[in-house]
């Protein structure tokens, strides 16, 4: 490793700027202001061979990568908007991309653009952005704690001439000692630390906030480590249920089931606005489903019945979700005043008289219904979501009864095979027979409500606000103090001054001034600075 | 950060693993191990309409031709005539048909399978959990199921006859 052997006597490694000891520049490139970035101290090691390892290191700890990545990343997140996610899209992807959007749709489909932000390559660039935090913050930090901890406070004449803010003053007269003593009193007074060798004055406070921007990159690793953490099995789940009345359904992704014994809309009454207003009770006040939370003892078995145990029952409304150890149930959405039966009377045409009722739940119809001793009513087909096909044949489009189409066949001693008799929503037909002996009649339905959950788990929260707030410290560390340095030495009747800060140098200059000033010396801050 | 490269490599080396970790189960994560090819097929047990009950574990021996449908979609309409065509040929060669249905009532399944004359096992599987343990989430699938239960893999859309045939031979025992 070569080094470079400074005039004071000091070592220093290859590719230091400015000498550790004394602060004299090394290089010649720095002819009228000194390059103080992180003292000046060498970032990257400049051996003659650079292992494969200093070149990765190289990469990483390049602000300038670093900003590519991230434009990278905006434009690949950009693209991953164009078209929908394969995510929201209830169709086949490989069906639906072309089908929707044409060749660009293929094209799209065939990039694999459809799972942008799962894909290997953007995981990849978010995790080479991870990396360039960590190295850059490393390659920074450890040699300016050590430059900074390491600092003397006697520097270079040359050091301090070719600073930003600097002066040469006459002593006039004044004793070397006292003039020292005085100026020492002063700094101490405007809450400098000062340390003192011979001749020569460090004043410095605000060390601390230069830590401020490592700071805040130590909260942004933690928190993009909390936000990966979804990864982790358990620690993540975000999805949604819809239950009707009465109904136990599995909540999906866990090993629990939840009921909705009922779900309520409350609407506000007349009398509850402040002001007269028409409404008629329109304006709903909340939406409550009264819930009960299982745990399935048997999770895990497939196919096995589920063996449910109560673990919580509560009234969910919205933002006030049901939480049991980890998931939380919220009230998410509403389908009020849907299907959820039919309701049929059957008369006997010729006499008028009704036989009797049937009905008929539209997510679990009975095969057959028992109307008296000589009356079966027998359930041929049942259509969900009635529809014609193109071959003109009857099918159902979905599982949901939102257009429900019942064949039933009428079993009786007068019609010992059975009359058959198509029911539709308020209609119904009687295909390829002219006198139907048996007729229904619609009664008003059963109505139910189903309400949507959302289900979420999201245990990784905590590292997630713990990275933040990190991140505000940082910020606030940096951002609310600065780190100010004064150096003064006193050679043949001569005070020469130099100050050094990383932000606000017009406070700076108004503070040195000032304590020069105090201190005895005819000085404005208007002359402290170099020009050009 | 000068020197000392033995550092540098030990830090790059935690940052490596831990990009490789997380890249693998960011990948992976949506996709459970238990269904790769090869692996044993998960077991279950369900009713078919005449209320046999049917348990994978115990068809060991034979090969599996099962397959995910549902009355309203329209592909798994059309491939019951093959299905149902070659069910009665493979039986000989020990090779069953099963197909599960995605979650309809009784009544819809019982008259689909009499209009379409299906005569092989239609499952019932109400509560959707079959179709989960096997990551069904388009119709119609089919997994042809190895005779020792293990997979051999799996077909996303409609059958046709010969690809029921060329598949058969590979699972029959």
């Amino acid at each position: 490793m070569e080094n470079v052997k400074c005039e004071c006597g000091h070592v220093n490694s290859v590719g230091t700027m400015l000498c550790e000891s004394c602060g004299v520049p090394l290089s010649e490139e720095s002819a009228n202001q000194l390059d103080m970035r992180y003292e000046g101290a060498s970032r990257r090691s400049q051996l003659k061979k650079r292992s494969f390892i200093d070149d990765i290191w190289s990469f990483f700890s390049s602000v300038k990568n670093a900003i590519i990545m991230i434009v990278l990343a905006l434009i690949a997140s950009a693209i991953g908007t164009i078209f929908p996610q394969e995510t929201m899209i209830a169709e086949s992807p490989a069906v639906y991309y072309e089908k929707a959007y044409g060749i660009f749709g293929k094209i799209y489909y065939v990039l694999g653009l459809h799972h942008t932000y799962s894909s290997w390559w953007f995981i990849t660039l978010l995790l080479m952005i991870g990396v360039s935090l960590v190295i850059c913050s490393l390659d920074r930090i450890v040699p300016l704690y050590r430059a900074l901890k390491n600092q003397k406070v006697k520097k270079n004449r040359k050091f301090l001439q070719l600073q930003r803010i600097r002066a040469q003053l006459s002593l006039a007269g004044k004793d070397e000692n006292d003039a020292i003593n005085e100026l020492e009193k002063k700094l101490a007074a405007k809450g400098y630390k000062v340390r003192r060798e011979g001749n020569a004055i460090l004043g410095e406070k605000g060390r601390f906030s230069r830590w401020g921007p490592y700071i805040n990159h130590i909260g942004l690793i933690i928190f993009i480590i909390g936000v990966l953490m979804s990864n982790i099995p358990g620690f993540y789940l975000d999805k949604y249920v819809w239950v009707r009345d009465g109904q136990t359904i599995e909540v999906p992704g866990t090993k629990y089931y939840v009921k909705n014994e009922k779900f309520i809309m409350e609407f506000y009454q007349d009398d509850e606005y402040p002001e007269k207003l028409d409404l008629n009770g329109e304006v709903v006040k909340s939406y409550t489903t009264k819930a009960v939370l299982y745990e399935n003892k048997n999770y895990g078995i497939t196919g096995a019945e589920p063996k449910l145990v109560e673990v919580k029952k509560q009234d969910v409304l919205v933002n006030h979700p049901l939480k049991y150890k980890e998931l939380g149930l919220y009230q998410s959405g509403q389908q009020p005043n849907q299907l959820g039966a039919l309701n049929l009377g059957l008369v006997e045409k010729s006499t008028g008289k009704e036989l009797g009722h049937l009905k008929l739940d539209l997510y679990n119809p009975p095969a057959s219904i028992k109307i008296n001793d000589q009356v079966t009513v027998k359930v041929l087909q049942y259509y969900p979501n009635f529809a014609i096909d193109d071959k003109g044949q009857p099918i159902t489009k979905s599982n949901e009864p939102i257009n429900p189409v019942f064949f039933l066949d009428v079993v009786s001693p007068a019609t010992p095979k059975g009359e058959t008799a198509v029911v539709l929503l308020g209609q119904m037909l009687n295909p390829g027979n002219d006198n139907p002996l048996y007729q229904f009649n619609f009664e008003k339905p059963d109505l139910i409500n189903i309400t949507g959950l959302t289900v979420r788990v999201d245990e990784r929260l905590p590292v997630i606000y713990f990275g933040s707030i990190i991140v505000i410290l940082g910020l606030v560390m940096g951002f609310y103090w600065q780190h100010r340095r004064i150096w003064l030495d006193v050679q043949e009747g001569q005070l020469f001054m130099a100050a050094y800060t990383n932000k606000n140098w017009f406070g700076l200059k108004q503070e040195t001034a000032r304590i020069l000033q105090e201190a005895g010396f005819s000085i404005e801050s208007g002359q402290l600075e170099k020009e050009g | 950060m000068n020197g000392k490269p033995v550092i540098k490599m030990v830090i790059l080396l935690v940052i490596i693993v831990a990009i490789g970790w997380t890249i693998y189960s960011a990948v992976t994560k949506d996709k459970q191990p238990l269904l790769a090819t090869g692996k044993p097929a998960p077991d279950f047990i369900a009713k078919d309409l005449t209320g046999k009950e049917y348990r994978l574990s115990e068809l060991k021996g034979k090969g599996i031709i099962l397959n995910f449908w549902g009355t309203w979609c329209k592909p798994c309409r059309e491939e019951m005539p093959a299905l149902q065509e070659m069910s009665g040929k493979l039986k000989d060669q020990g090779v069953l048909v099963l197909a599960v249905n995605n979650g309809e009532s009784e009544v819809a399944v019982n008259a689909f399978t009499k209009q379409y004359g299906l005569t092989f096992p239609i499952l019932l599987d109400k509560r959707l959990d079959i179709a989960k343990a096997y990551q069904v989430d388009q119709l119609p699938t089919t997994y042809f199921i190895k005779h020792d239960g293990t997979l051999a893999l799996r077909v996303i859309g409609p059958l046709n006859v010969n690809t029921i045939l060329d598949n058969a031979k590979k699972i029959a025992p």
